[in-house]
């Protein structure tokens, strides 16, 4: 109980006051770092083909020959677990990807210039934030067919709204800068003030938003593999994993428990590593270290 | 107030027209042939291909057929399934009632359980209680629903082996045994939230002036929490309710399909698998009418709760 009161307890706060680094941001990014070699390095770490059909040996328990035991074809799930994440994660990338190259823009454009297009174009992102994102990429996937690059494009259209918005409402907070006016006493285009002034100042806020859509973006994108909408099997993918173990739930739990934990490992810790950045950003939570440690550190503080 | 009622359901009926639009042309898009959908794939005589195409009006051009199904829907016959060969209203009355059970009796269960522990966590504000339920809320977030409900599968089949996942919906104790576990892994990722909004919340009633008038007045504490600051902190939770209800109805569609009960989620994925599309557009239409009503009735819910909304 002592323990837990001492990880758990105020003083973290305090300690951790103006640092980037503390604690629940160090072991997140720890977590995505290794996530991310591990994936990467797919190739060279996964003992098997994840696509090898091995007939002899299926729904194998896990052991030393397999790590997490063999899925219905026999295939690896070790193996299939980090080719599968490089799936997952692309995908969820690739959504982020889209929504910006349309979001970024248009809520650029749309809080720099204002007026009657801005009001419009803020109704139209109003209406589509307001409905299910999942539920209009059916629609989108019913209309060009079920793949992952479809899916991809579905869901990134519907996250574009939700980025319009946020870059729109920075964009305005900024154009009151002074520096904005500088910039256009100085004779600066309105393309050059948004894009090489304004932007910048914004991309903090936005990077903390993006962490998050990326963690939203795998849950959405496994939510339609699973159901058959997204990634086609064969393919290894962390929502076709959790389809394909449905039938074994009972009798081989690790089939689904390890791409499960592992879209909740991934997601967790960039949900805490946003937080944490974001906790960081913010000048309100900020605060100067303890005069304790002031003491220690420069031993300015004389009583 | 009657302006602000007329006000939103007017914007409802606008929005329910232009989705019905896009979703019956994007429909249309895929290229898919109906006649091959509705017979099957099979060789069918010359005679067969034209009642096919003169049963479902498609030698009618789109704008054409489009009228035709908003006339239906106003009739209350939402189109011919290509599969089933039916009219689609025929398929609903079981399905609407699971789903909409599902979604009824989640919202239900979030909110029994968020609303206490929110106040709870708020009162002993970073406490451990607090901190481990922040943990907890934080693991609920990245967790889908669908893992939810298979991870409770697991569970369950290894305490209780004998638990009847499945069954048949004959009368209202198998219907309420069926839904209570697949409504359960719903409403936990609603839990997550909604505990979040009644925390902030509370927190903030808690700091609010008329708090420390009451205290001073000599009201007692539980008194104070229970009848003064939860009063005003469960406003809000109303409002993000009902967001999150719209995206309960499509995450309602994942739990279904694990639990594999026929709802309207299951009839929506297998018609966008069999290119069925009579039924993908008058599902969508009806999940999205659906959620527009709930979110149309929360906004005046909360109009009349809160004279202040009225005023905007």
């Amino acid at each position: 109980m002592r323990l837990l009161r001492k990880l758990l307890g105020k003083k973290k706060d305090k300690y951790n006051a103006g640092r980037f680094f503390t604690v629940s941001t160090t072991i997140s990014l720890a977590v995505l770092l290794i996530i991310i070699v591990g994936i990467s390095l797919a190739g060279v770490i996964a003992p098997y083909d994840p696509d090898e059909v091995d007939i002899l040996n299926i729904l194998k328990d896990p052991s030393t020959k397999h790590l997490l035991g063999t899925d219905k074809a026999g295939r690896d799930i070790f193996s299939r677990l980090l080719y599968g994440g490089r799936t997952s994660l692309l995908g969820a990338l690739g959504v982020v990807g889209v929504s910006i190259v349309a979001g970024l823009p248009l809520g650029l454009f749309s809080g720099y210039h204002g007026g009657k297009i801005d009001t419009i174009l803020m109704r139209i992102c109003d209406v589509i934030i307001s409905f299910p994102a999942l539920l209009l990429a059916f629609v989108f996937v019913a209309a060009f067919g079920r793949s992952l690059l479809n899916a991809v494009f579905a869901l990134g259209i519907f996250y574009i709204p939700m980025l319009a918005k946020l870059t729109r409402s920075l964009v305005l907070v900024e154009k009151g800068k002074t520096y904005v006016e500088a910039a256009k006493a100085t004779g600066y285009g309105d393309f050059t003030i948004l894009f090489v002034q304004i932007l910048p100042n914004c991309i903090p806020t936005l990077l903390v938003q993006l962490t998050l859509d990326v963690g939203a973006a795998i849950l959405d994108l496994a939510a339609m593999s699973f159901l058959g909408l997204g990634v086609q099997p064969p393919t290894s993918d962390w929502g076709v994993m959790l389809e394909e173990s449905r039938s074994f739930v009972t009798s081989k739990p690790f089939m689904a428990l390890a791409p499960g934990l592992m879209i909740i490992l991934i997601v967790v810790a960039l949900n805490v590593f946003s937080d944490g950045v974001q906790g960081y950003l913010d000048h309100s939570r900020r605060s100067l270290p303890s005069v304790k440690k002031f003491k220690k550190k420069w031993g300015i503080v004389h009583e | 107030m009657g302006k602000f009622i007329g006000k939103r359901i007017l914007q409802m009926i606008v929005v329910l027209f232009i989705s019905s639009i896009i979703i019956f042309f994007m429909v249309r898009l895929s290229g898919v042939d109906p006649i091959s959908v509705i017979l099957g794939g099979k060789e069918s005589s010359e005679e067969t291909r034209q009642s096919v195409i003169q049963s479902f009006h498609l030698d009618k051009s789109y704008v054409e057929q489009y009228f035709i199904w908003v006339n239906g829907i106003l009739h209350g016959k939402l189109g011919m399934s290509f599969k089933y060969q039916t009219d689609v209203s025929n398929l609903l009355p079981g399905r609407l009632s699971v789903t909409l059970g599902l979604v009824f009796m989640s919202s239900l269960f979030a909110l029994i359980i968020a609303i206490p522990l929110g106040v709870v966590c708020a009162v002993k504000k970073d406490g451990i209680f607090d901190k481990a339920l922040n943990v907890f809320i934080l693991i609920l977030n990245g967790c889908p629903a669908f893992f939810t409900s298979i991870l409770m599968i697991i569970i369950i089949s290894k305490v209780n082996p004998g638990y009847p996942f499945v069954g048949s919906f004959s009368n209202v104790r198998e219907y309420f045994q069926r839904l209570l576990l697949p409504s359960i892994a719903l409403g936990f990722t609603m839990i997550a939230l909604a505990m979040r909004v009644v925390r902030a919340n509370m927190i903030e009633q808690m700091n609010a002036p008329y708090t420390m008038t009451a205290i001073a007045k000599g009201c007692s504490t539980t008194h104070l929490v229970i009848s003064h600051n939860l009063k005003n902190a469960v406003i809000p939770v109303i409002s993000v309710v009902s967001i999150q209800i719209g995206s309960m109805v499509a995450g309602a569609v994942l739990v279904e399909n694990v639990f594999s009960l026929g709802g309207l989620g299951t009839l929506l994925v297998n018609s966008i698998q069999n290119s069925d599309y009579a039924v993908t557009q008058s599902i969508t239409m009806l999940l999205i009418f659906l959620f527009l009503v709930i979110s149309t009735v929360s906004d005046i819910l909360y109009a009349v709760i809160d004279p202040r909304i009225r005023m905007e």
